[in-house]
């Protein structure tokens, strides 16, 4: 029998103020923002009065945290609450399969195959995303007024809802993880070198981070600012810059190459071209310290080879074409040869990813760094693209939701029913997870095999001698 | 396995080859069971032990008589019949009867033993189709109301009107105002019960399964009455019920717990 | 992994019970009792039966003694002691209307009914149904079951299944004590009846049902445990009931029970009781005190069994020295007097038998713990045989004598894990700081093993090889290894 999978799908995302006391007739004015804007009027107030209903009834047997998701058959829904009375909301479609039973075809929907916790975090990443390029919803309705509001969500939801990739979404959202690159201590001495050299010369700087191509090597600011940071760079803005560079063959065809000439530098954020640029063009302002500080920055955001440079400048900085050549002219070569070095590094001295089929795979993460590390994933970009079947990613996303009933520390090792094995270790706030494709292994295989993972891969990470 | 072939069966089927062997005659075997009926801290009463040592008793009463005990659920039916039963008082937060308890006891009227099936229903509604069934048979009804529940006693007249449409016409009916001993909980007087009793020409009595108080006597009374009928004095009918009531419970204005 | 048992403990050809999946389609029902009929003369039909249930819901003589609504919710949320339960269970009808609440009066908190109806019919009307919502440490479950609306608010570990598996259960002690056609019928004629008349006295049922599924494993697994006996005993016990009602006609089970234990099932051929029916069973004769007092005779329905109609009991306790359980299950309605004596039967070739006593020693033999047996690292197992529904356990030993319910909890998302509809497991292995698990899913049994929290796999692997051939030794006495028919 084949069987037709439809996968998980967008069905709405709203925003509302719960606070709003709106008149009967007038419950459409709580609504913030909505998508689909096919969707009438009425079935937007319907829509939210339902989550209201479902706010105020959970809220009444004073449960730990608010109300975060609804199962229904065939849908999903879930709640977010980033600031006072301003509820997100996103509804998605379960996955289903059509199955013919007695004749007649019947719909399942993998109510299991949707985790709350990953699309959770989906969620969260949306505003926060929305935060960092636009500030919080209540300071902008404070600032000026809620149509203002509503004209910033609407501008910024319409795009960014499109490059949700909700299919692809697995435990590595939960994690929303940086990769770092650990170097060696001349390289890393150089990086150091020319952040301090460019906040000294620079004193409008006031933050620098820098990056070589998915992993980060420095941030100046703080860890929360920095990984959705992060995601924004890997997630859209350097594949984006990638198929430009791409298409225009601007840059030579590999970048890793050491014989390349001395300035790669380019502007990705900022005048794109200062040869012809007539002035710097649209800079890009984004809000970060968002839970102590707010305070409003231009991104700026650099690369010459495979390194880039995010510069984070005072938003009151008055930005001249002159600053930019400058600064393109300080980055360009020094930059440049900082990421030959690397690259030079990393081919001797990093063993490549390319682990041969059927090996185990693993993600690691470590909650306190925010560091993550996956051979499960053959890229950082959320494309699918994994190297163990996905059954076992979500298995690993199951261990991953029941984490807290573990204690501090535990290990976990299932077999499934089509005879993979999935190992999961927690320790504190580190988790490491293992998907092991050895047929005919038995638990006792499988727990030398994950001693010698954890010898060779998690060398010098301390785990709790389980 | 199958359990026809196995071979403890043998030891079975002598019993079952002799039909004539039967509890009441096999006095070793009663010996060693402590209650024919099987209950917990049920002590058979010396009559029924008498009357399985020897059936040769004079013996008016081969017939059994049925008693079915009504009334909503809740007015202490169970109540009343553990205590005449057993002499104990189940306290408190005794549960609801399961459809519907079956009791045999035997009491002594005038030298002669009355054999009373005692039919114990559960008040709730949903077990009135499978109760209906048993009113056919009935020859009396203790029809129970409790005195802290004005609910109750109102539903006594439905009760009635389930009775007239079920029982057989010649019924011994007593009415019964349970929980007696309740104090300043009382809500129906007594006058109100000895007024319905009155309105539908049926013997009355409070008692109170708690302390005792007339339960003996609701449940002697009933047998005297089936008594007198079968041997065959049946115009006093239902007023000699009420008579002996009311005689009996002048003689004790406040009787000591029977039991 | 290999068992050196050739075939799992327990395993047997026949089965008096329906051997289940925990989390299948608990709406599955079967119609056994028109089957019966079919095959038999009876007395009495279902078809007189159902008349006369309607001919009660006409007789609208008793006045429903229901405390007029106040809109008192305020009192509840306030309420520390009522919001700190773990676990609230609500019944209402599908027009709202409040049935039952494991907590506090239903009728001080209507508003709480009427909001989880609407919340039901809203998903509903986009053709969908509510399955269950999130906040934190607390879940909200949902089961619409034509004609009614259970909900779960709970705080405690169980996953979304589990509770609904309790919200079934809660719907079939409903069911069984009135019958789904009935439940169906009432709401067809009046949608707005109030059921709670016709439920006096099932909430203490209900109340002891939820305390009960949420103390017995037997509930998690979907399986019943047996009195230990040996099987000469235990087929002595069987052929005295079969004997004894060798001329009793429509006799569909004879179900001998003492201490949440099954001591025998002896059934009509052809036909199985399946667990969650006789979990039913145990939990009536649990809550019920008044069935020490008499023989009972009552009407039940076994709603996977049949949920259309009554079967009809005669309920006793053996002796009074000896504490079990006999139920005589029937089709015929007017057969007290014939089973009355039938038991009387039974209960005296028991006694001549010898059996009572056995009965009476098994009872009183405290269980062995897992160190008693010779497993000093295995807290505590169980051990499920698929394939007659039965399972069995040792005695609780230290650490969880004093908390079985972390014990519970272990074993509940074990179960819930290899079970996971979606992602099932053959295997978990887990340890935390407190204990190690080893849970196992065969084609023929289960087993879940605590283990001391170091345990490694090698040593877990070799306790479990043993404890199974220490258990398939058993086997003859810790299991009802036939299924005896009238």
């Amino acid at each position: 029998m084949t069987t037709n999978k439809i996968e998980v799908e967008l069905k709405n995302f709203f925003i509302f103020n719960s606070s709003w006391d709106s008149k009967e007739g007038e419950e459409y004015k709580k609504v913030l923002y909505y998508y689909p804007p096919t969707d009438e009027i009425n079935t937007q107030v319907n829509n939210v009065g339902l989550v209201e209903a479902i706010i105020k009834f959970t809220g009444n047997f004073k449960p730990n945290a608010p109300v975060n998701s609804l199962h229904t058959q065939k849908k999903r829904q879930l709640y977010y609450q980033p600031e006072e009375n301003y509820w997100m909301v996103m509804t998605l479609n379960l996955p289903h399969v059509a199955k013919s039973r007695n004749g007649s075809t019947v719909n399942e929907y993998l109510e299991e195959d949707v985790h709350d916790t990953v699309y959770e975090a989906v969620l969260k990443q949306a505003y926060l995303m929305y935060r960092l390029f636009a500030g919080t919803f209540c300071s902008t309705e404070k600032k000026s007024d809620v149509s203002h509001l509503r004209n910033k969500l609407e501008h910024f939801f319409s795009a960014y809802l499109k490059t949700l990739k909700l299919t692809h979404c697995d435990i590595l959202n939960v994690f929303a993880g940086i990769h770092f690159l650990p170097l060696d201590k001349q390289n890393f001495l150089n990086v150091q070198c020319f952040i301090n050299s460019l906040e000294c010369n620079y004193p409008m700087i006031r933050y620098v981070s820098f990056l070589f191509n998915d992993s980060l090597i420095w941030s100046g600011i703080e860890p929360n600012d920095m990984q959705i940071i992060y995601q924004y760079l890997i997630g859209t803005l350097l594949p984006a810059h990638m198929e430009t560079e791409l298409q225009g063959g601007s840059i030579p065809r590999n970048p890793l190459s050491p014989f390349a000439s001395l300035h790669y530098g380019r502007f990705i954020t900022g005048p794109s071209n200062l040869k012809t640029a007539g002035s710097v063009g649209k800079i890009p302002k984004i809000f970060l310290n968002n839970e102590t500080n707010p305070s409003v920055f231009y991104f700026i955001v650099y690369r010459a080879l495979s390194s880039t440079v995010c510069l984070f400048i005072d938003g009151e900085t008055d930005l001249s074409l002159h600053l930019f050549k400058e600064l393109d002219e300080f980055m360009g070569p020094k930059l440049s040869s900082i990421a030959s070095d690397i690259a030079e590094y990393c081919t001797k001295h990093i063993t490549s990813t390319n682990t041969p089929d059927g090996a185990p795979r693993f993600i690691y993460f470590n909650k306190l760094n925010l560091a993550y590390k996956s051979t499960v994933h053959l890229d950082n970009r959320q494309t699918g693209n994994v190297a163990c079947n996905k059954e076992s990613i979500k298995v690993m996303a199951d261990m991953n939701a029941k984490r807290a009933l573990m204690g501090h520390a535990g290990e976990t090792i299932v077999k499934t029913m089509n005879d993979y094995w999935i190992v999961g270790k927690i320790s504190n706030l580190r988790e490491f997870y293992i998907a092991i494709q050895q047929k005919n292994a038995s638990l006792i295989d499988i727990s030398d095999e994950v001693k010698k993972i954890c010898d060779t891969e998690l060398k010098g990470i301390f785990f709790h001698p389980m | 396995m199958t359990t026809e072939d196995s071979m403890d069966d043998d030891v079975f089927e002598a019993l079952e080859d002799n039909p004539h062997l039967k509890v009441g005659e096999d006095t070793h075997q009663l010996k060693n069971t402590p209650s024919p009926t099987g209950y917990r801290d049920y002590k058979p009463p010396a009559e029924v032990l008498k009357l399985c040592e020897s059936d040769t008793i004079e013996d008016s009463n081969q017939t059994v008589h049925k008693t079915i005990l009504l009334g909503d659920s809740g007015v202490g039916k169970t109540s009343l019949l553990v205590k005449f039963d057993t002499g104990k008082f189940q306290p408190g937060n005794f549960s609801a009867t399961v459809g519907i308890g079956f009791t045999n006891k035997v009491v002594t009227v005038d030298n002669s033993r009355v054999k009373l099936q005692i039919w114990d229903t559960a008040g709730q509604e949903r077990f009135r189709s499978v109760t209906h069934a048993y009113y056919r048979d009935a020859h009396a009804l203790l029809l129970l109301y409790d005195v802290t529940n004005k609910t109750s006693y109102d539903n006594i007249r439905a009760w009635l009107g389930e009775i007239r449409e079920y029982a057989q016409d010649d019924v011994v009916i007593m009415l019964i105002g349970n929980k007696s001993d309740c104090g300043p909980d009382r809500i129906v007087r007594r006058e109100d019960g000895e007024r319905l009793a009155r309105e539908y020409n049926v013997a009355f009595m409070e008692t109170s399964a708690k302390s005792g108080l007339n339960v003996e006597l609701a449940f002697m009374a009933i047998a005297r009455e089936l008594k007198l009928r079968q041997s065959g004095q049946k115009d006093s009918n239902k007023f000699s019920v009420q008579d002996y009531v009311r005689e009996e419970t002048q003689k004790t204005p406040c009787p000591p717990c029977s039991t | 992994m290999a068992s050196n048992c050739e075939v799992e403990p327990g395993a047997a050809p026949e089965s008096a019970l329906v051997t289940t999946d925990s989390y299948e389609n608990f709406q599955q029902m079967s119609s056994s009792l028109e089957e019966i009929k079919n095959s038999n003369f009876t007395s009495s039909t279902q078809d007189e039966f159902l008349d006369n249930c309607n001919n009660i819901d006409s007789d609208l003589h008793v006045n429903c003694s229901t405390v007029s609504v106040s809109s008192q919710d305020e009192d509840y949320i306030r309420d520390e002691e009522w919001l700190g339960k773990s676990k609230h269970i609500f019944v209402l009808s599908s027009a709202g209307k409040p049935i039952y609440s494991r907590y506090g009066n239903e009728d001080r908190f209507a508003s709480y009914f009427g909001i989880m109806q609407a919340l039901v019919s809203f998903v509903q009307a986009d053709d969908d149904s509510i399955r269950s919502m999130h906040a934190g440490d607390t879940k909200f479950v949902f089961l619409f079951r034509e004609p009614l609306i259970l909900v779960a608010v709970s705080k405690t570990e169980e996953c979304t299944s589990q509770l609904t598996a309790q919200l079934n259960y809660v719907f079939n002690q409903i069911a069984s004590m009135l019958t789904l056609s009935r439940l169906v019928k009432i709401y067809e004629q009046r949608r707005n009846y109030d059921l709670r008349r016709l439920l006096t006295g099932v909430e203490r049922l209900i109340d002891h049902l939820l305390d009960f599924s949420e103390q017995e494993p037997a509930f998690t697994l979907g399986a019943v445990q047996c009195l230990p006996l040996t099987s000469s005993v235990r087929d002595a016990i069987s052929s005295a009931i079969v004997q004894s009602c060798s001329k009793i006609k429509n006799l569909v089970f004879g179900i001998l029970l003492a201490n949440n234990q099954l001591i025998t099932l002896v059934r009509m051929k052809k036909y199985c009781i399946h667990p969650h029916d006789l979990h039913l069973i145990f939990n009536l004769v649990q809550a019920s005190e008044s069935l020490k007092t008499a023989e009972i005779w009552t009407p039940l329905c076994l709603p996977r069994f049949d949920a259309s109609g009554f079967l009809y009991g005669h309920v006793s306790y053996l002796a009074e020295d000896c504490q079990a359980c006999l139920l005589l299950l029937t089709v015929e309605r007017d057969a007290f007097f014939s089973l009355s004596e039938a038991k009387q039967r039974i209960v005296e070739r028991l006694r001549r038998g010898n059996c009572l006593e056995a009965i009476n020693e098994s009872l009183n033999t405290k269980e062995e713990t897992c160190v008693d047996i010779g497993f000093p690292e295995l807290r505590h197992y169980l051990y499920k045989c698929k394939s007659t529904a039965q399972f069995h356990q040792p005695s609780m030993g230290a650490p969880y004598t004093i908390n079985c319910k972390r014990l519970l909890d272990l074993y509940r998302r074990a179960h819930y894990r290899l079970h996971c509809p979606t992602r099932p497991l053959k295997l978990l292995f887990e340890r935390t700081s407190e204990d190690a698990l080893l849970a196992w899913d065969t084609r023929g049994f289960e087993l879940y093993a605590i283990l001391e929290p170091l345990t490694d796999t090698g040593n877990a692997i070799a306790t479990v090889g043993r404890l199974l051939n220490w258990i398939k030794k058993r086997e003859d006495k810790l299991f009802q290894l036939n299924a005896p028919t009238f």
